[in-house]
């Protein structure tokens, strides 16, 4: 059986802080105010101002507990504007202990494009746009493009896979990660090397529960059924596959991967022949 | 042990005086923490006095709703980030609010309420409270959020426009 544990490093993930964890953190002080133990009652915004509690209004005087519990129940947009209402609110929906939900998308596409790449936030319910991030001259811009995503239609070149690149490129998918939801990862036209591999799982906080590879190449001796279990992936399709990479899905491999931690998992790899060794298309493996 | 024939009075920060069922106060987790710190046998004293930060007329609505939810399920379900949602305020607490949050009010008296709960530790209260006020404020513009929660902004202009640019990255 082949090595499983470890092969891309160990990684320690952000904590899952529900609302109630960070309540728990916070201790009432004497004269019963709720004091952070992280910044120890100083204002932790990025302003300069310390928020002063408003007088003519109640919001302001709600305990800090009582307006997180409010904001966990916000939309994304809508956080958004509370942090722009006052430094309070900003100070509050900016805690660290708080975890802001996020934008929902279905997909993040990544890609190759040039000497760059592009990152593409792809939603099905709501195709009325979808959000681009594109490595250009060494800065990450955003566009909204109006209209449906047409994956197909999309040009794609191969990347030069460079540490400067990988660098900007995993900044933006952690930044993307931290501000938006979605189901799964898209990889196409893109060769896979151990570098990547352990990229792709500091982004995403050691959990990728989806991911579709598209066209992609292997590194000489890189376990990607390793990565898949590390990764926690419960959905995993490849398609487009030449003979060589077939061989990475050996049936120990299948078993393990199938069984999974009481979640049924996935695996689906689509050979570029029809010559077909040992998977021809794995599904819902059934011990 | 809950002894539904005990009584609980319970003295208000105006100095009103309320007999409520230990039925109603298990429910808040403020009062049953007093009434264990006070180290009274249930058995022996049926009476015992809590003195409550929450002002008479506040105390009555939120007695109006523990009557109502008497009979919930303790302890309060815990939810996750992703179980959270604020479009399940089953249909009497919508009336209960409705009653009293009027926009003359201005929220004065959601705001008593949450703060009520907090302090008496009533999840469920806390929890319906917290999500009327969300939805009142979801997807509301800036404006009309300072509008409704009666803020004014207290931003320079330099702040504003770097709260713009770290948005921008995400904003749709």
């Amino acid at each position: 059986m082949m090595d499983l544990n470890g092969t891309f490093g160990t990684f320690t993930p952000r904590p899952s802080t529900t609302v109630r964890d960070y309540f728990s953190r916070l201790n009432r002080d004497a004269s019963s105010k709720l004091i952070c133990e992280e910044c120890k009652g100083n204002n932790c915004a990025p302003f300069k101002m310390r928020a002063e509690l408003g007088e003519k209004d109640s919001l302001s005087n709600l305990p800090v507990d009582c307006l997180l519990s409010i904001f966990s129940y916000l939309d994304r947009d809508s956080l958004d504007v509370v942090e722009s209402i006052s430094q309070k609110m900003n100070h509050i929906a900016n805690h660290k202990g708080f975890r802001k939900s996020k934008h929902q998308y279905d997909e993040l596409i990544m890609t190759p494009n040039g000497s760059g790449f592009i990152l593409y936030l792809n939603s099905r319910r709501d195709e009325s746009h979808y959000l681009v991030y594109e490595y250009m001259n060494r800065k990450i811009v955003k566009t909204e493009v109006e209209g449906k995503f047409d994956y197909w239609k999309q040009r794609y070149s191969n990347m030069i896979n460079s540490e400067a690149l990988y660098l900007e490129l995993f900044r933006a998918m952690h930044y993307i990660c931290d501000n938006y939801a979605f189901f799964g990862l898209t990889i196409t036209n893109i060769h896979l090397d151990e570098n990547f591999l352990r990229g792709l799982l500091c982004a995403f906080d050691g959990e990728i529960p989806g991911i579709a590879m598209n066209e992609v190449t292997v590194d000489e001796g890189l376990s990607l059924p390793a990565f898949l279990l590390q990764a926690k992936t419960t959905m995993f399709s490849m398609f487009e596959v030449e003979s060589r990479e077939q061989t990475l899905f050996d049936e120990g491999f299948v078993r393990q991967y199938s069984i999974g931690e009481a979640r049924t998992r996935h695996l689906c790899v689509t050979p570029k022949s029809g010559n077909v060794s040992i998977l021809d298309c794995v599904s819902r493996y059934v011990p | 042990r809950i002894y539904p024939l005990m009584r609980v009075t319970l003295t208000t920060s105006d100095g009103a005086s309320v007999t409520v069922s230990r039925q109603l106060t298990k429910h808040s987790g403020f009062i049953e923490k007093a009434i264990t710190d006070m180290a009274v046998d249930d058995n022996a004293v049926p009476l015992s006095a809590v003195a409550v930060d929450v002002d008479d007329a506040t105390l009555k609505l939120v007695i109006e709703w523990l009557t109502e939810h008497r009979d919930d399920a303790l302890p309060y379900p815990e939810k996750t980030d992703e179980e959270r949602r604020a479009d399940d305020i089953p249909a009497w607490d919508q009336a209960f609010v409705q009653k009293w949050d009027t926009k003359e009010d201005q929220q004065q008296t959601l705001y008593a309420v949450i703060t009520a709960a907090d302090k008496l530790d009533i999840k469920g209260l806390l929890d319906m409270t917290c999500k009327t006020l969300a939805n009142k404020i979801n997807g509301k513009t800036v404006e009309e959020m300072r509008e409704i929660l009666q803020l004014e902004c207290d931003f320079t202009e330099e702040e504003l426009a770097e709260i713009r640019k770290e948005n921008a990255w995400c904003e749709n």
